[in-house]
């Protein structure tokens, strides 16, 4: 049995509060920054106004950081492919940001484990 | 071709009797698969030959000896992710277009050595990711219930073999919703089983730690029947439980008197509203479950996005590993859909992997402290009936939430079964969902529901 952090549950009541959209049919991006996408794309690049959790929205990223990650995956992508892959970035800030939650350092991943007779033989 | 067509239960009964041929049944299946499969694509390779041989060994050994159980001469397939020895496995990509396995997966030899007939691989989108696809070597599968509609996937072509009588069960997989959604939308029962409770050995990966391996049946009974030969321990696969295997049909037909039920409501309610036609399913079945004895109350977890989130984090990025050599040097082999999900990979940094599992650490607690006290959860399937084929988004993980998602991110097992039909007469759904290795309960559920409504007693009109 885990045990959360102690502010853990409470901050998730507050942000659910705060997410008064969930509830009306809109898409995960509309979702968690749909009144930041209303506004023209200019005025989304102050990225402090758009906190959500423990995460500032980071901007799209520009040609240089994007070909930077796309090698460093060892991908090679058309032009068309790039500007396909810029056009979903709000949507995949928005899942980036419902994985952070106010935890702290101590929080344990899911992936920890305990070893088991089998390992001892 | 037959009018009607028997579940595993029926077929069974009738052939530990004698009063059914399974060398009848098989042909009876082929002449579906003859009739139909030209429209559905259900499968990629079918095998008649392979099914006749294994339905006339089934026969006489039936007739030597009675059955090896119930499932020895059950006409089955497999969806072509699953590796078959000396039958071709092409993941439906044109990068495995030539791989033929030297050995079965776990899941096929069981199912061979329980005396069943193999019919053919299936139909799956390629790898089980993304779909439809049109530019793959072979055509994605249609809702028999009407095809121009979409079957959902990745497990596409054994949801529409299944409910067009062209098998009586088959193998799916399921990394976020791939055996109940193609179940919920082709109007099926489909299991997910708990994380670990059946052996991914032989299976193509799609995301290791949310991937599973399941049943898809007619009816909720006949998915118990297949996970019995399907579930226990395989030390191929690290992830498959060293635990015992309890009887999955023991609770079926039986009432529900005190059987718990919660009812996550916000998720098809309000997280992501589903449409009249299956919210109309949902109340009715909730209804259904309480006069059969059950005991419902409202159950809230974090929202349906924040489990979307943190499961599809995940998918992105263990997929992106399975597949970076073939990313990197075969790219352009791959369908522009799952070229689309793979280059996602580049953009989930190692932090937002982690923080992703961080975040299913708590969502698996969440769900834990929630069921205390009650046997089973259920919401909805699917949000509506099948979409149009042309109408799924381009970009579809980003489009809306799935209601299968948070069962892949906890490990619980959870099952897709019919609870109506819409207004285009296809299929809606209800999912329930149980504690981990509680199967039996999830099955004494949906059977229970299915026995006390008669949506089991229509098949799509191509089918007879």
């Amino acid at each position: 049995m885990i045990s959360l952090h102690p502010g853990a549950a409470s901050a998730r009541r507050n942000r659910r509060a705060k997410c008064p959209q969930d509830n009306d049919g809109q898409t995960l991006a509309q979702t968690v920054i749909g009144p930041v996408l209303a506004q023209p794309r200019a005025a989304c690049r102050p990225i402090r106004q758009r906190h959500q959790g423990n995460l500032t929205m980071p901007p799209i990223p520009g040609t240089e950081a994007l070909d930077y990650l796309l090698t460093s995956a060892g991908l090679d992508l058309t032009e068309a492919q790039k500007a396909d892959l810029k056009s979903i970035h709000d949507g995949l800030a928005a899942m980036k940001a419902r994985v952070r939650q106010p935890r702290g350092r101590m929080a344990e991943p899911a992936h920890i484990y305990g070893f088991t007779e089998a390992d001892l033989t | 071709m037959s009018a009607a067509v028997p579940g595993i239960a029926e077929a069974a009964k009738l052939i530990a009797a004698k009063k059914l041929s399974p060398v009848e049944l098989t042909r009876d299946c082929l002449s579906r698969v003859a009739a139909m499969d030209g429209v559905l694509n259900a499968f990629i390779l079918p095998a008649p030959e392979r099914a006749m041989a294994d339905a006339r060994a089934a026969e006489a050994r039936i007739m030597k000896a009675g059955p090896l159980g119930p499932m020895d001469g059950i006409p089955i397939g497999l969806k072509d992710i699953v590796d078959t020895a000396g039958i071709a496995t092409t993941c439906q990509s044109r990068i495995l277009t030539d791989n033929v396995p030297a050995t079965d997966a776990t899941c096929a030899a069981k199912l061979a050595a329980a005396g069943t007939v193999l019919m053919g691989k299936l139909t799956t989108h390629e790898f089980a990711d993304g779909g439809p696809s049109f530019d793959l070597p072979k055509p994605p599968a249609r809702n028999p219930w009407n095809p121009d509609h979409f079957t959902a996937g990745s497990s596409s072509g054994t949801a529409a073999a299944v409910a067009a009588g062209m098998i009586l069960c088959g193998i799916g997989t399921d990394t976020g919703g791939s055996i109940r959604g193609p179940a919920a939308l082709c109007g099926i029962a489909g299991i997910k089983p708990t994380y670990g409770l059946v052996s991914r050995a032989g299976v193509a990966p799609a995301a290791f730690s949310l991937d599973h391996i399941g049943p898809m049946a007619w009816s909720a009974e006949d998915c118990a029947i297949m996970l019995q030969v399907l579930a226990g321990h395989d030390p191929r696969d690290p992830a498959c439980a060293n635990r015992p295997v309890p009887a999955y049909s023991a609770l079926i037909g039986s009432n529900l008197k005190g059987v718990k039920v919660g009812v996550i409501r916000h998720f098809h309610e309000t997280d992501h509203p589903v449409a009249p036609a299956t919210q109309k399913g949902m109340d009715n079945a909730l209804m259904v479950l309480r006069d059969l004895g059950a005991e419902v109350s409202d159950v809230t977890v974090s929202p349906l996005q924040d489990w979307h989130a943190c499961g599809s984090l995940i998918s992105i990025t263990e997929r992106a590993a399975a597949y970076e050599e073939w990313s990197r040097s075969r790219l352009g082999d791959f369908s522009e859909r799952v070229q689309r999900r793979l280059m996602l990979g580049a953009m989930v940094s190692g932090v937002d992997y982690v923080q992703a599992v961080r975040r299913r650490r708590e969502l698996r607690t969440e769900l834990q402290a929630a069921m205390a006290g009650l046997d089973v959860v259920i919401t909805a399937g699917a949000p509506d009936e099948a979409p149009k084929m042309d109408a799924i988004p381009r970009w579809d993980l980003f489009d809306r939430p799935n209601f299968t998602m948070p069962f892949n991110v906890s490990g619980y097992p959870a099952i897709c079964v019919c609870s109506g039909f819409g207004p285009l007469g296809l299929p809606v759904s209800l999912q329930v969902a149980g504690k981990p290795f509680q199967e039996a309960k999830v099955f004494q559920v949906a059977d229970a529901f299915e026995k006390a409504t008669d949506f089991r007693a229509r098949r799509p009109a191509m089918a007879g």
